[in-house]
């Protein structure tokens, strides 16, 4: 991968660097994983991530109750904590590993430390209520069900799950999408994005041998479906009566659902309208190639700290472009990748034509940048003849007149 | 009954409510719904309607009909009312597709 971004200055040298990963100090580990991380990512090394993994943060600590089958939290019972063996009950161990490969994945490839960043201790419920056909995050737990047993199985049971709902508590630490409407939907996307980039990176693999499907493990054998919500097409997931019919998500922003922002109506559609952010991430992965969890998630994952409660597509898909250029380069591979991406869904980034970005691309392949810097003078340039035009037309209907 | 929202929300909302005529029951199980009912009824008399959604979480909506006097119950999973959960519960176990314990 050919990273044009900035080079990074890093004052301290290697070797000091990795003498502070062995500091008492939990920060500085922090700081010198990060640092390093850093730099490795933009060299394209890959030995940041074994560091990574040995200086495993101490905090995102997991704590697994069990509800015995009420909707009551006050009254589970804790199962497994972090230093605890396996117990008997595969949806404690399931929902155990899952957390902790979602926590090391935020960790190890984000640098962020655990659902608030700051090492937040990670409490999941298994078993909550009778034939329970969902999963949730209420802002400090994530809590699974078993599943009717008819036409959904135990939530646990599908990694994307429960990284979709751990990321659900990133979102609200970071962003704190609104959840209604397009913000409620960009929120959900975030959390299928990451589901998905989570099992990828625990499977070891490529965008292009992806499944892209959230859930495929919940539905129960007899249940013709691919999976809940599939990324790389959406509304495609599914089409059976048992389920309601055929999977209502667009891939694009003319299919947009438009529903009431009512609890009966998904708050908006945010289940529905998921997939289009859904695809373009879909699209920006399988676009720039490799893995989703290289510049794809991290591209994601910075735009998703610098967007705030009310952001809807338009000005999610403008920051990804913006992050995209800021990390990689103007016209860089990865900016041409999410511009092309949110034109796949009918969003135009704002400000950037596909002529832009073709010349944007064509100076940064020049190695010059010049097409690119006369850009912003040459719109200049033009918005002041729109003016003296406009001065003038409205010159000669006064005169008119 | 009705039941929204959850991370399977699309496959939810096509879904049609539960309805129970504890008529249809055997006289200890519907005297003892009749009695959950009423006290979920009562939990939930003063509640504002007021809720901020939270991700994934189920909404329920619950109508009591007796004898012609109807009352809603709303609820959510992250706020739940334990006598409301009571109710839910017992609501799908006697639910006529349900194969429960009727």
């Amino acid at each position: 991968m050919n990273h044009r971004g900035r080079p990074v200055n890093c004052i301290l040298p290697p070797h000091i660097l990795n003498a502070l990963l062995d500091s008492d100090d939990q920060e500085i580990r922090r700081t010198a994983v990060a640092t390093l991380t850093s730099t490795s990512r933009l060299r394209g090394e890959r030995i940041a991530r074994a560091i990574a993994a040995v200086a495993a943060p101490a905090g995102g600590r997991r704590t697994i109750s069990d509800c015995h089958h009420i909707k009551v939290l006050s009254q589970a019972t804790v199962e497994r904590g972090e230093d605890d063996p396996p117990t008997a009950d595969p949806s404690v161990n399931a929902a155990f590993d899952g957390l902790g490969t979602t926590r090391d994945f935020y960790w190890e490839i984000l640098q962020r430390n655990s659902i608030d960043g700051k090492g937040m201790r990670l409490n999941g419920y298994v078993h909550y209520g009778q034939k329970f056909n969902n999963a949730f995050w209420d802002s400090r737990e994530m809590v699974f069900g078993d599943g009717d047993g008819r036409i959904f199985s135990d939530f646990t049971g599908s990694l994307d799950v429960i990284a979709h709902e751990l990321t659900h508590g990133v979102t609200e630490h970071t962003a704190g999408l609104d959840y209604h409407n397009q913000s409620g939907a960009l929120n959900e996307s975030i959390s299928d994005v990451f589901g998905s980039v989570v099992k990828q990176w625990k499977l070891g693999q490529t965008a292009d041998q992806a499944d892209w499907l959230i859930g495929p493990e919940i539905f129960t054998p007899g249940i013709e479906a691919d999976a809940l919500r599939s990324m790389k097409a959406p509304g495609t997931a599914y089409d059976t009566p048992l389920l309601g019919g055929k999977d209502p998500q667009p891939d694009r922003m003319s299919k947009f659902v438009h529903l009431p922002d009512t609890d009966e109506d998904d708050n908006g559609g945010v289940h529905i309208n998921s997939g289009i952010p859904n695809k373009a991430f879909y699209l920006v992965a399988t676009g720039i190639g490799g893995n989703s969890w290289g510049a794809p998630a991290i591209i994601w994952y910075e735009s998703l700290k610098a967007s705030s409660a009310d952001t809807v597509f338009q000005e999610f898909a403008d920051t990804t472009f913006a992050k995209a250029g800021q990390l990689y380069g103007t016209g860089s591979p990865e900016q041409q990748a999410v511009f092309a991406a949110w034109q796949g869904v009918e969003i135009t980034i704002t400000g950037a034509s596909p002529l832009s970005m073709r010349l944007s691309a064509g100076a940064a392949s020049n190695g010059n940048g010049t097409a690119a810097a006369v850009l912003p003078s040459r719109v200049d340039e033009l918005a002041g003849q729109i003016k003296a035009l406009t001065k003038e037309v409205n010159g000669l209907r006064k005169a008119r007149a | 009954m009705t039941e929204r929202g959850g991370f399977a929300a699309a496959v939810l909302r096509a879904q049609p409510d539960t309805v129970v005529d504890t008529a249809d029951l055997a006289s200890a199980d519907a005297a003892a719904l009749e009695g959950v009912a009423r006290t979920a009824v009562a939990r939930t008399a003063g509640d504002s309607g007021e809720h901020r959604a939270r991700p994934d979480e189920q909404s329920y909506r619950v109508v009591v009909d007796d004898h012609g006097e109807q009352s809603v119950i709303k609820a959510y999973d992250s706020t739940m009312d334990p006598a409301v959960a009571d109710l839910l519960e017992r609501v799908r176990r006697h639910a006529p597709s349900s194969g429960g314990d009727r």
